[in-house]
């Protein structure tokens, strides 16, 4: 994308509005990864902004070898799985205090409450999978890389992507059967 | 007809171009031959299609936060710079001024026993260890 590739040149020169561009332009799929994988709770929020701002640090170093959106993808996902990690330590120290689960959340609801609905329900199902079946999911699924891409950001064979979308689908399907 | 696992993994694989055309071709005659198994094959596709809606909404203030937040490190990180830049010329201005008024920075003078001699010992001996 060479517009992309102008922004990147600009903001490694210091253009805010450059970078301000690129933000905009990848927050959504940003933050669907991460809400996919930590749940549309605030965390989920300051590690999206965490994404860009790590982006924002490595400017100078970024050398468009791979496209933006797969480096950010691959920056959300490893931030995300680095933020389970975290919250897996912490319920284990604080059992006792109750945060609120993945499902509660910052969902739009000013969106179409059936539309909201069912997302609120994907956004419960894709918390019962496993991280790893979860990311396969987010970057084929939703976000819409092809299988070979997804395979390159998450740096697995594609036989494993293919076997894991598979498994994941099945049991996607399977919990959200009433609301297909 | 019931539902053959097969089958239903044929059509996840066919949804990401993953079947050889001979299975293609098996899946399509099995499809005909089975309402269920279309009635399976399109409930796959309206979860594939609800997860394609999963992108959430543009969130406006997202970016100010980010930008926010960026502000944030370089206020932090310029702060940082400014006490390592002070410390370096505080240790240097200690460096420079000992070396002013000792004339060399050997390992004696920055301990400070250049001009300790060999009897002094005794002075640092305790006492009781003397009798």
């Amino acid at each position: 994308m060479p517009r992309e590739a102008q922004w990147i040149r600009q903001a490694q020169a210091g253009d805010q509005n450059a970078f301000r561009k690129i933000v905009e332009q990848h927050q959504q799929r940003v933050r669907a990864i991460v809400q996919g994988m930590l749940g549309d709770t605030a965390e989920a929020d300051d590690v999206a902004q965490e994404v860009f701002i790590k982006l924002h640090r490595s400017l100078s170093q970024f050398r468009g070898e791979a496209k933006l959106s797969t480096y950010l993808s691959r920056v959300a996902i490893n931030l995300s799985l680095n933020e389970l990690k975290r919250r897996k330590r912490k319920s284990r120290w604080l059992t006792f205090i109750r945060t609120g689960g993945p499902e509660a959340g910052l969902s739009d609801h000013s969106a179409d409450p059936e539309r909201q609905e069912i997302r609120d329900a994907l956004q419960k199902a894709l918390q019962r999978l496993e991280p790893e079946f979860r990311a396969v999911v987010l970057l084929r699924l939703v976000d819409g890389y092809s299988v070979k891409e997804t395979a390159d950001i998450l740096q697995l064979p594609e036989g494993t992507v293919a076997s894991r979308l598979a498994r994941a689908q099945q049991k996607l399907r399977t919990i959200l059967d009433q609301w297909l | 007809m019931a539902i053959d696992q097969m089958h239903i993994n044929w059509i996840y694989r066919s949804l990401d171009g993953g079947l050889s055309p001979k299975e293609e071709h098996a899946l399509q005659q099995a499809l005909q031959a089975s309402a269920e198994l279309r009635e399976e094959q399109e409930k796959i596709r309206r979860l594939r299609s609800a997860l394609r809606d999963f992108q959430p909404a543009v969130d406006e203030g997202f970016t100010r936060r980010v930008f926010s937040k960026v502000r944030e490190e370089s206020v932090t990180a310029h702060w940082l710079r400014s006490v390592a830049a002070a410390c370096l010329l505080l240790i240097a201005s200690a460096f420079i001024g000992l070396y002013l008024a000792e004339g060399s920075l050997s390992q004696d003078t920055l301990i400070g026993v250049e001009e300790l001699q060999p009897e002094d010992a005794t002075a640092l001996t305790p006492y009781s260890d003397l009798n």
